[in-house]
């Protein structure tokens, strides 16, 4: 998958999950940035990019992503294995 | 104050007393157990996660073996207590626990749980970056009353100085019922911060207590 279509992909899961259709995905953006990621928010993104990209993240995964651009790193090194 | 008191770094070997120090803590002199309320689990499903969950070691929140401290008395266990600086390597505690809950304890189940978290949102604090966060505090019962919590908290300043000279801050989180805790954190020169309270009566079904302080102490 190419990593534009993986960007795409993904701003529009945030835009689902955080029921916002302006939400635009930054690489440095991070919990702080948007206004209803908390844990219960996190939890579903988790979720639903796992199941929309077909994969399960590791824990170290889970713990070491600190934004979106590690997010789209994790997606990008999944897809191509 | 007992004169036979050691405080040492936990180690894997520790790890059933960290089982035992994580529910009790949690409990905090209830039957309650969050863990179990709010996800579904019975006591051992609970216990056999926590033991995979503290395996990883997530250092940055409290179901991690390395920044627990154990205080043992005549080489017996008689009290532990996690701290760590939060947020120093970018992740606040909330979103690794997040992450850590959800990993090992699957979409299902936390997607059953999100009405029940929803109801105790009203009490969760959010920790501040760069200061020591103190959780898990336990002494046994038996060892209760001889200063054990203030030489955990005291080993946990001087561990945390030594290694982040910068920070200034150290806060603890606890049931505004727990009054015994509250007069002793108040002796040892904690204020409070912060209040929270929830009207749900629902709350207790999950929690000890329905309303929680933040005190903390400047170092």
């Amino acid at each position: 998958m190419e990593k534009i279509e993986i960007h795409t992909k993904l701003n529009k899961i945030f835009q689902t999950v955080f029921k916002d259709s302006n939400l635009q995905i930054r690489d440095d953006m991070s919990a702080k940035d948007v206004a209803k990621w908390d844990s219960l928010n996190h939890m579903t993104l988790i979720a639903t990019v796992e199941k929309e990209f077909g994969f399960k993240f590791k824990l170290k995964e889970l713990v070491n992503m600190k934004n979106v651009g590690d997010l789209l790193t994790a997606i990008s090194l999944k897809a191509c294995q | 104050m007992i004169s036979a008191l050691n405080i040492r770094k936990a180690q894997e070997s520790d790890i059933q007393f960290l089982i035992e120090t994580i529910i009790e803590a949690e409990k905090s002199g209830t039957d309650k157990n969050a863990y179990c309320t709010l996800f579904s689990l019975n006591e051992d499903e609970f216990k056999n996660i926590l033991k995979e969950i503290l395996l990883e070691d997530i250092q940055g929140q409290e179901l991690c073996i390395s920044d627990f401290l154990i205080a043992e008395v005549d080489g017996r266990y008689a009290g532990a207590c996690c701290g760590w600086i939060e947020a120093k390597e970018g992740n606040t505690s909330a979103s690794l626990k997040t992450n850590i809950l959800y990993h090992f304890l699957g979409e299902e189940r936390i997607q059953k749980a999100i009405p029940k978290l929803k109801i105790i949102e009203d009490i969760q604090f959010e920790k501040e970056a760069g200061c020591l966060q103190l959780e898990c505090v336990y002494v046994k019962s038996e060892f209760r009353g001889q200063g054990i919590v203030q030489q955990l908290f005291s080993a946990h300043f001087k561990k945390n100085k030594q290694k982040f000279p910068e920070f200034k801050k150290a806060q603890i989180i606890l049931a505004k019922t727990n009054d015994t805790a509250y007069k002793a954190y108040f002796k040892w020169g904690f204020q409070l911060k912060a209040e929270k309270f929830s009207e749900s009566a629902e709350i207790l079904r999950f929690l000890p207590a329905n309303s929680r302080i933040l005190m903390e102490k400047l170092l």
